[in-house]
């Protein structure tokens, strides 16, 4: 891995991943419990496919 | 549909809430205005290969440019047209295969539009018309620009869809009836609380439904700060939508399923109705039939050899089972002549009434006046009337009081229905009606009138 690029890549990240482009399309109300409900959803996901590389990291072992 | 309207364009009712176009309609196209904030978006679409991939899987209804149109407006981008659809049906017209399938194309869709760096602003059901037998997407300003956060839509695709979806297979399947009165789809605690415990066990329909519900209302007005949503998570979600949906399935059973294997008629008398038909049909000149009382689509069938056919049932099964067998020309909708969907929304005219869009035409009106006489109650003038305010031509079957079916339903109570005789039925389709041809089918106690409407 390039360490040289990681930093800066990491830093712009920060900056530009705190601003939200604007949505200047919707006109429909998201509703902010949707918004959560996809976040909790989102991370049960996001788990369960952390879940499921980690199994395979052990299946590896195991198999060697 | 256009009988009622003196201009030759006129713009849609439903079209105002969106800022980035509308629609016009004019007899045979369907032309959408794309205003210059759209431009962005839309090009993006087209220079992605998002709207050729829709177009190709047939998902999105074909436009093309149109130079047709002046309009004298500044902020007008471009203008699009589109063929036009048969019929408009909303989803409260619809079966729940209907709906269902309608619910699975928004989600293809929508995973379409992430790969190439889109997502659906909107998930209403009413972006969705029937055309050739199946669902289409007929918005074209329905995209914005993907951007990994939580989809914008997904409480509306819950509501709309997933909701009366979940009160059709787990309660009731005329509960799509609901969405009548509630135009932007049935708030989720109502679904939450009518759908069975035994729901609990289903992942989708706990967090799509129930937890959604119940974390609507802790957060209602709350104001929460801008989130990411990785999207392999967003797809996660869609998938879940998908599979949740495809698990849910119908299963009543209702009074009219089971019709056609148990009617009057002999196989001779069948066949003989049958022929009758497709002779009365060729002597009628209309670019639609409507077969009203068509169960499932038995004789929509025969009709449709030369023309489309919208196919009205008030049974949500027979008209479902009419969708199953996906017969191109033929679309199924539940209706109740008695009381025909009503116009809603803003002005009662967003949405307009059954009667409004279904403009005059060929009908069919087999096997069904006497159940609108004695079950539901309407005279015979009163029904005649309406068949001429929406009739071209007529192909209607007088059943007299001495069948058995008509026997059955009087069997309980007093026969009040004085104007339900032979003569009198002659008497009144002659006001309006010119009879082309009738015939009496075989030994039967029917006959089947063709009749052109005096006032064409």
């Amino acid at each position: 891995m390039n360490f040289r690029f990681i930093l800066p890549g990491s830093l712009l990240l920060l900056i530009f991943g705190s601003f939200s482009i604007q949505n200047a399309y919707a006109y429909i109300d998201p509703g902010s419990g949707s918004i959560i409900v996809q976040m909790i959803i989102g991370t049960l996901i996001g788990a369960g496919v952390a879940l499921k590389l980690y199994w395979q990291k052990i299946k590896m072992k195991f198999q060697k | 549909m256009n009988e009622n309207h003196t201009n030759k364009f006129f713009k849609d009712n439903a079209s105002f809430r969106d800022p980035h176009g509308y629609v016009i309609h004019s007899d045979d196209k369907i032309y959408r205005i794309i205003k210059k904030n759209y431009k962005e978006i839309f090009e993006h679409c087209k220079k992605s290969g998002l709207f050729q991939k829709l177009i190709e899987k047939k998902y999105i209804l074909d436009f093309k440019e149109s130079h047709e149109l002046e309009i004298n407006s500044d902020d007008i981008y471009k203008i699009y047209n589109q063929e036009k659809i048969n019929f408009i049906s909303y989803p409260y017209e619809w079966s729940f295969d209907m709906l269902k399938d309608a619910a699975l194309l928004t989600l293809q869709i929508q995973k379409i539009c992430i790969e190439h760096g889109v997502s659906l602003k909107d998930a209403s059901s009413y972006n969705i018309q029937f055309q050739n037998g199946t669902p289409i997407f007929i918005d074209l300003t329905s995209f914005e620009f993907y951007n990994e956060e939580p989809w914008i839509a997904y409480r509306q695709f819950c509501e709309h869809f997933l909701g009366t979806l979940a009160l059709m297979s787990k309660k009731d399947v005329r509960l799509s009836k609901m969405l009548v009165n509630y135009i932007d789809g049935i708030p989720l605690d109502i679904v939450s609380n009518l759908i069975p415990k035994t729901t609990f066990t289903n992942f989708g329909l706990t967090s799509h439904i129930h937890t959604h519900a119940k974390i609507q209302k802790k957060y209602e007005e709350k104001k929460i700060e801008k989130k990411k949503l990785k999207k392999f998570q967003l797809l996660g979600i869609i998938q879940s939508l998908e599979s949740t949906i495809k698990g849910l399935k119908l299963e009543q059973k209702t009074e009219w399923a089971d019709y056609y294997e148990d009617t009057n008629y002999d196989d001779e008398s069948q066949t003989k109705k049958e022929e009758l038909i497709k002779q009365f049909i060729l002597k009628t000149d209309s670019d639609l039939v409507v077969d009203f009382g068509s169960n499932d689509g038995k004789f929509s069938e025969i009709v449709s050899e030369n023309s489309h056919v919208i196919s009205v049932d008030i049974d949500p099964i027979a008209v479902n089972n009419n969708y199953k067998k996906h017969r191109p020309k033929i679309l199924p909708i539940i209706g109740d002549l008695s009381n025909p969907s009503q116009g809603i929304g803003w002005e009662n005219n967003e949405r307009q009434s059954f009667i409004q869009r279904i403009g005059k035409n060929t009908c069919l009106a087999l096997a069904l006046i006497h159940h609108l006489r004695i079950t539901y109650g309407i005279p015979l003038k009163k029904q005649i009337e309406l068949f001429s305010k929406i009739s071209k031509f007529l192909i209607i079957e007088f059943i007299d009081k001495k069948d058995s079916q008509v026997i059955r339903l009087l069997q309980n109570r007093e026969d009040i229905f004085h104007d339900y005789t032979e003569k009198n039925f002659l008497e009144i389709i002659s006001i309006d009606f010119e009879i082309l041809q009738s015939s009496r089918i075989n030994d039967t106690h029917r006959t089947l009138f063709l009749l052109k409407n005096k006032n064409n």
